[in-house]
């Protein structure tokens, strides 16, 4: 769409009762900003995209005489979107009227970037995904982005919005802590210096790392340091790579905070615009975000696919005020972090161990051969696994097999289920329409070998559970990953202990890191 | 690096935005071959259609015996229920019609971010095969698209009848008459009946001639066909000669509507 930027000198302007004042021109001039579907149909006007307009819009004073409309103030506080986002739901007059007094600003959706131009929502500069249109909202050549396209069109003529007026929570509610658990003192220390970092001013931007074993109970140690921002009055954002994370942190959490709205947001939320002070969302998510959360959290850092570490610290550092503080979440912290850290460049607190005191298991390995040709040719399974898992069984424990690729999948699953005929064994993968039912009946012990890829490694928690990895020696099973499979076991405080095995052929670096790590840990005090 | 790994195309997919790998043949090196922008996974799930079994509605074939050749027939024969239908109804003139594809959850997908979505890069896809797939007609005279109404065409920002059509010298002819809703909301017997007068010509287009002139319609799914009637109605009683329609998507049964704003 298409703005009348008026000079403020022609003498119509009392026929444009939705005029808003830009006062830096680079010739001093004063203009006066019109949507061109606000316009009498009248005569023929020159109009500009916003994109087309080189000088910054200086927007008006907010005017604390208007009176807002508090539904658009709940849908736009703390975001940046798209005006067609916002209209769906409210009327362009009713907005350009806001943006008349103040209270919500204009800004293009296609920026230059030094000499590129770049999606203002997502930070896409790359030339392949910036596709060109002839737009029929501008009559004129536009540029979209291709690359949060899903999210709703961003093109270079359709303007974003921005809410100016209050950002503060202003809540009757004081928030309060409904979890009644207790910290162990590993926990307890980590919160305490969780604590402590929100509660000390912000003066430039900071970071914390939280670096806790996997069982460690990670959530629990948040809840002081979640309470201390909220009840500054600070809305807390928890960031994740994972949709599962968002599905099993939300009632968690609004069990813990009963005072507090606790909102999740991820692919297919229901309310992507609804109000809240503890937010949980997914990368992706959080581009609707802009400037507003003073207290991020970023759980599971190490566990965002390589290439979109760029995305997510875009993404992170647009959703975040400026200063503002992020703590890291990580049992298994990236090589840049871990030194960081180590070096003193990041403050940092430890959590050795698991919340019920016993030490992680550790990993032991298994040499097997050439596996995948006995698989692929003779369709046999080597027989240390199998004598692995039969004991396993015998011990009624249930299996959890890791495997390198996913093509091999049915192949094991057929030759377990011949070894094994009595036995149900399954196999779930990363786009697996059943992925949640099948994770259900392995927790309930219906299922009592589950075969799968890296997908499961984090997150997924099932009592007593035995884990082995074939083909260990594969690219895919990093130090982090393979610290993060030995995490599923013993993780009860029941059952504290139990069998990680590397089937492998052929011993790797990152097999004897993960191990060292494990070790490393347990020696913590 | 692997001296066929520098050999090899590198390209994106336009679909899922992937890099993916050609293997090198001699045609390509040749340049015969054409690009592909499509990445093998993407390819892999597009269902074209090879065999129909109705010369003129040009839907796929599901057995073998009905199984025909799918392209465009000088005198069509063999004809589904469907056409007869339409056939019956009040002299209403055939159109022959064809479609790149199967409509499967896949292209639904596609389509729905190339429509809904405003994703216009995804016509790239299907330009060029629907030029080619106009070939067998032999001489056309005029190509046209299907009209969209402003309220859509504002959301969108595009008429994709028109994207579709760009590898063709298209003309625009036809408007919308009134507030239709969006056939993709619409019953079979709703869809034929809501569309009975909903097109007229332009100003433009009442300035050319149709008399005797075979006439290609360009659009993206057939589910009906009476999108496609309804428009060939107005060029039959202006003197066309023989419409036909090309689409990129046949519908074949009830999708499911999973899509939402």
């Amino acid at each position: 769409m298409r703005f009348y930027v008026l000079p403020l000198s022609e003498s119509t302007l009392e026929n444009h009762k939705y005029a808003v004042y830009l006062p830096h021109d680079p010739q001093g001039l004063a203009y006066w900003l019109i949507p061109e579907q606000l316009l009498e149909p009248m005569t023929e006007l020159p109009l500009t995209r916003l994109s087309d307009y080189e000088t910054a819009i200086a927007n008006p004073k907010v005017n604390q005489t208007f009176v807002s409309n508090p539904n658009l103030e709940a849908m736009l506080r703390g975001r940046r979107l798209l005006l067609d986002e916002v209209t769906a739901m409210f009327s362009l007059q009713e907005i350009h009227e806001h943006v008349c007094h103040g209270y919500i600003h204009y800004s293009a959706g296609i920026v230059p970037q030094s000499r590129k131009l770049a999606c203002s929502r997502c930070g896409t500069s790359d030339p392949f995904l910036l596709a060109q249109i002839e737009c029929a909202r501008c009559n004129d050549m536009c540029t979209y982005c291709r690359s949060c396209i899903l999210m709703g069109r961003v093109n270079s003529c359709t303007p974003f919005l921005t809410w100016h007026g209050t950002q503060q929570l202003n809540d009757t509610k004081m928030p309060r802590l409904g979890w009644q658990g207790e910290l162990s003192p590993a926990q307890k220390k980590a919160a305490d210096a969780l604590v402590n970092e929100v509660n000390t001013p912000l003066t430039e931007n900071r970071s914390f790392l939280t670096w806790a074993v996997c069982g460690a109970g990670k959530t629990e140690m948040l809840f002081p340091a979640i309470l201390a921002g909220l009840e500054a009055k600070k809305p807390v954002l928890i960031a994740t790579p994972r949709t599962d994370v968002v599905l099993e942190l939300l009632p968690r959490l609004r069990t813990a905070f009963p005072n507090t709205v606790v909102e999740g947001f991820y692919g297919g939320a229901d309310d992507r615009y609804a109000k809240a002070q503890l937010l949980i969302a997914t990368t992706h998510q959080l581009l609707r975000y802009h400037n507003y959360f003073p207290n991020v959290i970023i759980d599971e850092v190490d566990a965002f696919p390589f290439s979109y570490d760029e995305k997510l610290h875009f993404a992170v550092k647009k959703a975040s005020l400026s200063p503002s503080l992020t703590i890291y979440l990580t049992a298994t912290p990236p090589k840049e972090l871990k030194s960081a850290a180590e070096n003193g460049k990041i403050p940092h607190v430890k959590v050795p161990r698991r919340y019920h005191g016993h030490p992680l298991p550790v990993p032991k390995l298994m040499w097997i051969g050439n596996w995948m040709k006995n698989l692929q040719r003779k369709k046999k399974l080597p027989y240390h696994l199998l004598h692995w898992i039969k004991q396993t069984l015998e011990r009624k424990k249930q299996v959890f097999l890791f495997l390198p690729r996913i093509d091999l999948q049915p192949a094991v699953v057929a030759a377990l289920r011949h070894v094994f005929p009595e036995v149900s064994t399954d196999s779930v993968y990363a786009n697996d329409e059943e992925r949640r039912e099948k994770v259900m009946r392995y927790r309930e012990g219906k299922i009592r070998i589950l075969v799968t890829t890296t997908i499961l490694e984090r997150g997924v928690t099932v009592k007593g559970v035995q884990v082995g990895v074939l083909g260990a020696e594969d690219r895919i099973f990093t130090e982090s990953a393979l610290v993060q499979i030995a995490g599923r076991v013993g993780r009860s405080a029941d059952e504290p202990t139990g069998d990680v095995i590397f089937f492998h052929h052929g011993k790797t670096t990152a097999m004897v890191e993960a191990i060292r790590h494990i070790e490393a840990m347990n020696q913590e005090k | 690096m692997h001296w066929r790994e520098h050999v090899q195309a590198n390209n994106r997919c336009v679909y899922c935005l992937e890099r993916f790998h050609e293997d090198v043949s001699w045609s390509w090196l040749l340049g015969i071959t054409q690009e592909s922008i499509l990445c093998p996974d993407c390819a892999e799930k597009l269902e074209r259609i090879t065999d129909i079994s109705c010369e003129m509605c040009g839907r796929p074939a599901l057995s073998k015996e009905e199984s025909r050749h799918a392209s465009f027939k000088a005198e069509p024969e063999k004809q589904c229920h469907d056409c007869l239908l339409w056939k019956g109804k009040g002299g209403i003139m055939p159109v022959q019609h064809r479609a790149l594809y199967t409509y499967t959850p896949f292209l639904q997908e596609v389509i729905a971010r190339f429509k809904y979505r405003g994703d216009a890069e995804i016509a790239r896809l299907f330009s060029g095969d629907l030029k080619k797939a106009s070939r067998e007609l032999g001489h056309i005279d005029i190509v046209t698209v299907i009209p969209l109404m402003e309220e859509r065409l504002w959301e969108r920002g595009f008429n994709q009848g028109l994207l579709l059509a760009e590898k063709f010298p298209y003309v625009e002819l036809l408007e919308r008459t009134g507030a239709a809703e969006k056939q993709s909301k619409r019953h079979r017997q709703a869809r034929i009946e809501a569309l009975d007068g909903v097109f007229q010509l332009t100003e433009k287009g009442m300035n050319v001639s149709y008399d005797g002139k075979r006439i290609l319609l360009i659009d993206d799914i057939y589910t009906t066909g009476a999108t496609l009637h309804a428009a060939a109605s107005v060029f039959y009683t202006n003197g066309a000669k023989e419409i036909f329609g090309l689409t990129v998507a046949r519908a074949t049964g009830s999708l499911k509507k999973t899509f939402n704003t």
